[in-house]
């Protein structure tokens, strides 16, 4: 068996969609050249999946909550302008999603420098993203729209605030994903990790879109 | 995110690594333990105040006028202190010691090592969870000193009152503070959800699948996930008060509202709108209070009865059953608010469902006790005391529960008697166990046994004595929250029971401590803990007193069998360890 063959394979379980379970998963932690080997088990690597999937269930709750107060105040019915440059940061957002799938698809097929350039891409976008939504925030304000005029803007600044809030924390785990240290994890664990980022990014475009529709169309 | 690990670290040399920003789990249950232990404290001197006040509420108290100069003019303790108190008794009470104990506290310590993994999945986070939650108690106590006075809106903190900060005293600053605090409580809550939950899912060792686990591991859990849905709703409700109270907007404040003959500026919302969000948390956080100490229970009743638990996977159902079905009764704390009756049956109905699980969880502890051979340790008394009063609390929720009933009992001390035996006092005999109990491993010494039982036979009796005449004092129709009766006639005959309350409430007091006493002297001279003081099974017992780093030697512990082996006959000892 030739050597150098083993701890590829060991780096590269079946998971990802239609993978096989946990518990089946071979020689997690794997491929770490630093250690000895270690006969215990490992935990998978599929705690940050696990916990991305956590933080999207409470974010869910967190908006379901304010959007059914959004409801239940009937602050769709008040007059409210859209700023135009929301549709700019909407299109902005559903580019970054697509820039984030070929990233993490560069990485699954080991393609180092392509997945850099596209997650940087991602990361600037994110951040394009964020300073629209402040130009539409100046543009609200500056059509007489404050936080106070009415429920709809009340809402509208919390939405794309909270949101924004969100999205800077998916911001830092794209930086997380990039720069940190290599050695210091296995090629298993980093792409568990990107493909969590992935999801939480995803979840935040779909999301905005969410928003964007019930804040602006739904009448 | 921090980076799971369960591959040998060395452990933290410096004072500071290893027990203030530390990673450990062990450590941060401690952590949490005392920070509990401090607030509960500070939670009782609140609940005596109260009482105080309510027996005789025409006395001075000079020596009282000497701490609190505000809250005692003339040594007499005024309404707006009154008030302030037991918002302050409620809020530290609920969140920072019936949340943080059980769940945070003990789960932190022990879930790990019970389902034998070596730490959680994000240490990292699971110290940010701490220091957040300590930000958030600090936060709290600060509320209590600020200018303008302190919070006096109850733990509920309806509006419209608690959206204007014009209104009155203790609706300025405090109020804010009050707000920021339960914000970052939701927040650090949490965190220590998704870690419960990704290392139940993700860490337990070979063997260990996920009925295998302890039941207390399930209680953890089940809590974990109740807490990660219902959180994000209350920080979602406070999100939007604060905005009300210092952005101007109106979510919760009706449209043409004056206050002092004032015109509301904002205004367009609506006041039952935080009712439904509160609730909707509110409900299923007296679940997270209580299941930890479900769990402990029955891990304590197993253990000394020397029997497995009667019905382990009913068991499990039922916790789960019970925390699902939280989520939709919220409604059955707004019997009163003009709701439509048919939306009110439904919650009604739902809430009465509540009993099925409920129930099936007191025969099947019932059932663990039947034909045991019985050791009567200060754990086991606690865990008894707690189905106790969790019975006598619960069957006045099937009172509450009922429309026709709740709209005479709400507001009346007959609703305060129900929840403080259920979720206060019974979640508090859930900690009073699981501390006895898990002692010798957590500080590696025994605890004392006379002086524990003492402790449990006068609590006992004690909390009884409180909180019968609760519900005697309501069904007289006395309300809740008054800072004082005595302007009406038709209670002059109920302020003998008053004093009764007061005195009682005074010697259970007392009697705490006893158990401050115990626990201190037994953490420094109590006697040497072996490895298996309680002859248990799982597999907190089957590592080293005091738990190693990394809780188990070189080597995790393989899990072949159930958790509560008890008595199993042919097996040379009464009991067969997990990884035996």
């Amino acid at each position: 068996m030739p050597a150098t063959l083993t701890p590829t394979r060991r780096d590269e379980p079946a998971f990802g969609d239609g993978g096989r379970g946990f518990d089946d998963l071979p020689g997690y932690g794997g491929g770490d050249n630093n250690r000895p080997p270690e006969p215990e088990r490992q935990p998978p690597p599929e705690g940050y999946r696990i916990g991305v999937w956590l933080v999207l269930a409470s974010v869910t709750m967190l908006f379901s909550a304010l959007i059914s107060a959004y409801v239940v105040n009937r602050a769709h019915s008040m007059p409210i302008e859209m700023p135009e440059v929301l549709w700019l940061s909407t299109i902005v957002i559903l580019t970054s999603s697509v820039t984030m799938e070929i990233s993490r698809r560069a990485l699954k097929r080991r393609l180092e420098n392509q997945f850099r350039l596209w997650i940087s891409v991602t990361t600037a976008l994110g951040a394009a993203f964020l300073v629209l939504q402040l130009i539409a925030w100046s543009e609200l304000k500056a059509a007489g729209f404050y936080v106070n005029k009415n429920l709809h803007s009340g809402y509208s600044y919390l939405f794309t605030g909270l949101h924004g809030v969100h999205l800077i924390g998916g911001l830092a785990a794209l930086a997380f994903v990039t720069w940190r240290n290599q050695a210091k994890w296995t090629t298993v664990r980093r792409r568990v990790a990107v493909d969590a980022t992935a999801s939480y990014w995803h979840f935040l475009d779909g999301l905005w879109v969410f928003l964007f529709l019930i804040l602006f169309f739904w009448k | 995110m921090a980076e799971q690990t369960q591959t040998s670290h060395a452990a933290p040399k410096s004072f500071i690594r290893k027990y203030i920003f530390s990673t450990d789990h062990k450590v941060i249950g401690i952590q949490y333990f005392f920070l509990a232990l401090i607030a509960a404290l500070t939670g009782m001197v609140m609940s005596l105040l109260i009482r105080l006040r309510l027996a005789w509420p025409a006395n001075r108290w000079p020596m009282l006028e000497a701490i609190f100069p505000e809250g005692f003019k003339d040594g007499l303790m005024q309404p707006e202190f009154y008030l302030a108190m037991v918002t302050m008794h409620g809020t530290i009470m609920v969140f920072m010691v019936l949340t943080t104990a059980p769940q945070s506290g003990f789960g932190n310590y022990f879930l790990p090592i019970q389902i034998g993994a070596r730490d959680m999945a994000f240490p990292v986070l699971n110290m940010l969870s701490f220091w957040i939650t300590f930000l958030s108690f600090v936060v709290l106590i600060a509320a209590l000193f600020v200018v303008g006075g302190a919070p006096l809106g109850g733990w509920t903190f309806y509006p419209t009152l608690s959206a204007i900060p014009s209104t009155g005293p203790g609706q300025a600053l405090g109020a804010d503070l009050w707000i920021v605090s339960i914000a970052l409580f939701c927040v650090a809550s949490l965190l220590t959800a998704l870690n419960f939950i990704t290392t139940v899912l993700n860490m337990r060792t070979s063997g260990m699948t996920l009925m295998r686990m302890p039941l207390s591991c399930w209680g953890w859990f089940t809590t974990a996930v109740i807490a990660l849905l219902a959180f994000p709703v209350l920080l979602a409700a406070g999100i939007l008060l604060l905005l009300d109270r210092n952005a101007g907007t109106g979510f919760f404040i009706p449209s043409g509202l004056s206050v002092s003959g004032n015109l509301v500026p904002n205004g367009g919302g609506s006041t039952l709108l935080w009712q439904h969000l509160f609730w909707f948390f509110g409900h299923p956080e007296v679940y997270i209070a209580i299941l930890p100490g479900m769990g402990a229970t029955s891990h304590i009743l197993a253990t000394f009865a020397r029997k497995p638990v009667f019905g382990h996977k009913a068991m499990v159902v039922a916790m789960f059953a019970i925390g699902l079905l939280g989520f939709f009764v919220w409604g059955h704390h707004m019997f009163i608010s003009g709701m439509n009756p048919s939306v009110a049956i439904a919650f009604s109905v739902l809430t009465l469902v509540i009993g099925v699980p409920s129930a099936i969880k007191t025969f099947n502890w019932l059932g663990t006790l039947w034909g045991g051979r019985i050791r009567f340790t200060t754990p086991m008394l606690f865990a008894i005391g707690f189905v106790s009063l969790f019975v006598a609390g619960g069957v006045t929720g099937l009172v509450l529960g009922q429309t026709a009933l709740d709209v005479v009992f709400h507001d009346t001390y007959f609703v305060t008697g129900h929840f403080h035996l259920i979720m206060g006092v019974a979640a508090i005999f859930g900690i009073f166990a699981a501390t006895y109990y898990w002692f010798p491993k957590m500080f590696a010494r025994m605890m004392n046994e006379g002086l524990g039982k003492l402790h449990f036979w006068l609590t006992f009796v004690g909390v009884y004595a409180i909180f019968v005449p609760f519900h005697v004092l309501g069904i007289a129709g006395h309300p809740r929250r008054y800072a004082d009766s005595t302007g009406y006639e038709f209670l002059r005959a109920l302020d003998p029971l008053h004093v009764f309350i007061t005195i009682a409430a005074f010697a259970t007091a007392a009697a705490q401590l006893i158990f401050l006493a115990n626990f201190f002297w037994s953490l420094f001279k109590g006697k040497r803990a072996t490895d298996n003081p309680w002859e248990a099974t799982t597999l907190e017992w089957s590592t080293a007193t005091p738990v190693p780093h990394e809780n188990f030697g070189e080597q995790l512990p393989v899990v072949h069998r159930m958790p509560y082996e008890y008595s199993v006959p042919g097996a040379e000892r009464d009991f067969l360890m997990q990884n035996d």
